[in-house]
């Protein structure tokens, strides 16, 4: 099925790492305009390669800081003048602490807070003006099953993506009528191949999400997924792509669980 | 990423494939590249579906199914993989909707429905389920509805058909998903077939209608088939258990 995406202006952030940097490169594959919004420019620029080596009509790395509502505007700005429109934006940042509620420390919740939810607000809010002048556009932002049914160590972070998920749900009623649709995607544990595939910055980079490397823990999890693996980046990409496409023009609002039916509802 | 949404090589068995939104599918995936075996109780209707497919340069067969009888699902299922293969891509999308005030539903009207529309995707499943456990893969499209999860009235037996259909989705997803065989709900809003059109007529109803779904409009049997094939695909391999709403936003449930 062709998903009809090349040419289309896209913005990926955190498009650098891990998930975000799957959708960059399968969006290249499509031969799109491509935009990677990374804080890590070394890790966006070397996706940036890739992407271009994939087909991309085009790829930029517009260094940002998703939390900062001036670096958000400059990089829409950036990107509206160069590709002159924004048809598709995935707000892909995401971070969590791996660590009870009670041990967590205020400054930890913060910057989940920050990147999580500011993040997609900032970024959401910026590209929804020309989205609505032109009366087009689509959104995929990253949510988690930890923001669906609760998750044990996740509670803020958690508590952000039920909070896309209610904010994209709220955008798609009060600007459906401008042909705009926000969608989630929520993956389950997704574990990068390796080293390469993520930055410095990214939390599989942080001293304290240490533990989900060790392969006790990756066989854990698998248990508890019905089809009996982790996710694979390239398992989240193929609906973030499907849910950017006019193949789903007529689905808004929807939260979709890519996550081996470990969560179902 | 195209190549993922491909069915090459992959046989479908769509029942109700003779006209709306089952036709629709059956015509999307044989444009994706699956042979498709069309089934539904009337023989000109499956044969157009699958004349429709060929035409397009597709491989289908058309069969004659009524999905209220047990052992026809058992031959179809038989027949198919004769003619085609065994099925690697079921939709249940065959069924039937009544409006009635539930007091005047009779026992029989109630049976009709949740037989159709829900058992018969029970037995369908059974009957192709152990060639897929053999294939060591699968994909099992349900069609729910948004009447499952809003209540409408005179609808009863309706909605708690497709309610059930959720229900079963995310059983059958559960057991099977170690044979990897995926199963999801596509649960259309209104949509732009005989039976919409008929209720959309008026232009009271359908401006009200209208108001309700966040997209300002009704949605096309294509738009069902693209999604379908998002289903069917090595796309969607790791997602199972999954309800997905095509309702222009008109539902958002959590």
């Amino acid at each position: 099925m062709e998903l009809n995406l090349a040419d289309k202006s896209v913005i990926v952030t955190g498009g650098g790492s891990n998930i975000g940097r799957a959708i960059s490169l399968a969006f290249a594959r499509e031969r799109v305009h491509l935009t990677v919004a990374e804080i890590d420019e070394g890790q966006g620029r070397k996706v940036v390669a890739e992407a271009k080596g994939l087909g991309a009509a085009s790829a930029t790395l517009v260094p940002t800081d998703v939390t900062r509502w001036e670096s958000v505007q400059a990089m829409v700005r950036e990107v509206e003048g160069r590709a002159g429109r924004v048809d598709v934006l995935v707000n892909n940042v995401g971070w969590t602490y791996d660590r009870l509620f009670m041990e967590k420390e205020r400054t930890e919740w913060e910057r989940e807070i920050q990147l999580n939810l500011w993040g997609m607000i900032n970024c959401t809010r910026a590209v929804l003006d020309g989205m609505i002048a032109r009366k087009a556009g689509a959104i995929v932002s990253m949510g988690s099953d930890a923001g669906r049914i609760g998750e044990f160590r996740e509670g803020v972070y958690g508590a952000c993506k039920a909070g896309v998920i209610a904010l994209s749900k709220s955008l798609a009623r009060e600007v459906g009528r401008h042909g705009i649709r926000l969608n989630v995607v929520c993956p389950g544990m997704t574990i990068p191949a390796s080293d390469e595939e993520f930055g410095g910055l990214s939390m599989w980079a942080a001293e304290a999400n240490r533990a989900w490397s060790a392969p006790d823990m990756q066989a854990r999890i698998a248990k508890a997924y019905p089809l009996r693996r982790i996710g694979k980046p390239e398992d989240v990409a193929p609906a973030v792509l499907f849910l950017a496409s006019d193949a789903a023009a007529f689905i808004t609002g929807q939260t979709l669980s890519v996550s081996g039916g470990y969560t179902m509802m | 990423m195209g190549d993922r949404f491909s069915l090459e090589g992959r046989v479908a068995l769509v029942t109700g494939a003779g006209r709306g939104i089952g036709r629709a599918i059956a015509v999307a995936l044989g444009a994706a590249g699956a042979a498709v075996a069309c089934a539904a109780r009337s023989r000109d209707q499956v044969d157009a579906a699958a004349a429709e497919i060929t035409g397009a340069g597709g491989r289908a067969r058309a069969l004659r199914l009524d999905v209220t009888s047990p052992e026809q699902i058992v031959t179809c299922v038989e027949e198919v993989a004769a003619a085609l293969g065994p099925v690697d891509v079921l939709v249940n999308n065959a069924g039937v909707t009544m409006e009635k005030k539930t007091t005047e539903v009779s026992d029989e009207d109630w049976d009709v429905v949740l037989g159709t529309n829900l058992t018969s995707m029970f037995r369908c499943a059974r009957a192709v389920a152990p060639g897929m456990m053999r294939l060591e893969r699968g994909k099992i499209i349900n069609i729910g509805s948004m009447y499952g999860i809003i209540g409408v009235p005179r609808y009863a037996a309706y909605c708690a058909s497709k309610a059930a259909v959720d229900g079963l989705t995310r059983s059958l997803a559960a057991e099977w998903a170690r044979h990897g065989i995926q199963v999801n709900c596509l649960a259309p809003g209104y949509m732009n077939t005989d039976i919409s059109r008929a209720a959309l007529a008026d232009e009271k109803t359908r401006a009200l209608l209208l108001s309700r779904i966040p997209a300002r409009r009704i949605g096309e049997p294509e738009e069902v088939g693209a999604l379908a094939v998002y289903l069917a695909s090595p796309a969607s391999d790791f997602m199972t258990g999954q309800t997905v709403y095509l309702d222009g936003g008109q539902t958002m449930a959590w």
